[in-house]
């Protein structure tokens, strides 16, 4: 009777959480990436800026403090696309102080995000999904110098770590 | 048997930090929105506002077809933007044959700073000087007024941000609120729906 109880809560909890059996292997074979989302105006960041994972890792935004959002580089977020082409646009909506948001990418190469309130604070991030090699060059045209500046130069550094 | 209840917990908690969905907080400074009289028009208010393009425009002037209208600060570093993404998700939700149509109004409380000038380099920035929409200014009493009427209320803080509501409205071709979407992230599949039964109302 409790060997039933247990299995229909486990089948209940997959079925509320609305994931398949691929979603849920994928999850949990994952590799979770902690970036942590920091300050509340100018001084607003993503710790760290570059971080380089494998595709279908998981990267755990935690919000430290202050009111923030991340934000795909996508036309659908009017922005130009930053991100592989075949992968889907995210936006995580509103966070804040204590809040942990997930991603997880699936897709080879650079995505590049931002944060909606301090874009122009240069509060912007990049996650390199695959190999090194994918870091390339995305078109500059409609994206703040200082967004170019600190993607370019955070990721310079992050190579030559 | 403990044991398994006690990883069936962890994985319930775990799973409802890591949902890969929007959050609706109730944000710091943020204001309620008030009742609205929904059989009113706003295109009886007989003011003169100012957009980003720095042409005098009338309310009236966008009769004849629903209109979103968001009120926000340019200034702000909070929930702003998000309230301009959320007006931008519902534009963006109708058809394009629909989007012609209708129009978006953001409307900004901060006279003192966000001059025609400065919401057209904010329209620029946000990528929105596009067609149909329309970054305002007017008096302040014109502004409050209209504030009024949308129910939306707003504060000047000692530190120059403002505290207020964060809401979407859609207007019908009378001007009259036809639906309120109250929040940030919020679905606008009605909001959406509404505007379609407008425009389809008004095309027979």
């Amino acid at each position: 009777m409790m060997k039933f109880s247990v299995l229909t809560l486990l089948i209940a909890l997959l079925l509320i959480t609305g994931w398949d059996h691929g979603m849920a292997s994928d999850f949990f074979q994952a590799d979770t990436v902690t970036v942590e989302v920091k300050g509340t105006d100018t001084d607003a960041r993503f710790d760290p800026v570059v971080v380089a994972v494998n595709p279908g890792d998981v990267i755990q935004f935690v919000v430290r403090e202050g009111l923030h959002t991340v934000t795909a580089y996508h036309p659908e977020n009017r922005r130009p696309q930053r991100i592989p082409a075949s992968a889907n646009p995210f936006n995580s909506g509103l966070l804040k102080e204590g809040d942990t948001w997930m991603l997880q990418v699936f897709e080879e190469g650079m995505y590049d995000y931002f944060c909606m309130p301090h874009e122009k604070m240069g509060h912007v991030g990049r996650i390199i999904s695959g190999s090194t090699d994918a870091v390339g060059e995305y078109p500059e045209e409609g994206i703040p110098s200082v967004v170019l500046q600190k993607l370019n130069t955070e990721t310079e550094q992050f190579l030559n770590q | 048997m403990k044991k398994l209840y006690l990883i069936v917990i962890f994985l319930l908690t775990a799973m409802s930090v890591s949902a890969q969905h929007n959050h609706n907080h109730s944000a710091d400074n943020t204001l309620n929105t008030t009742e609205v009289n929904s059989e009113h028009s706003l295109y009886h208010l007989d003011a003169e506002w100012t957009d980003h393009r720095n042409e005098t425009i009338s309310l009236t002037d966008f009769k004849g077809a629903p209109v979103i209208v968001v009120m926000f600060y340019g200034n702000c570093t909070e929930v702003c933007p998000i309230l301009i993404q959320d007006a931008w998700r519902l534009y963006s939700s109708v058809d394009e044959s629909v989007q012609e149509e209708i129009n978006v109004l953001a409307v900004s409380f901060d006279t003192e700073n966000d001059t025609p000038e400065v919401l057209r380099k904010y329209a620029e920035y946000e990528q929105l000087d596009i067609p149909g929409w329309y970054f305002m200014t007017a008096d302040d009493a014109d502004i409050r007024t209209l504030a009024m009427m949308l129910g939306v209320q707003y504060s000047k803080k000692s530190d120059g941000h403002f505290a207020h509501s964060n809401l979407v409205t859609v207007l019908d071709e009378k001007g009259r609120i036809a639906q309120r979407v109250e929040g940030l992230n919020q679905p606008m599949d009605d909001a959406k729906s509404k505007i379609e039964s407008i425009m389809a109302k008004l095309n027979k």
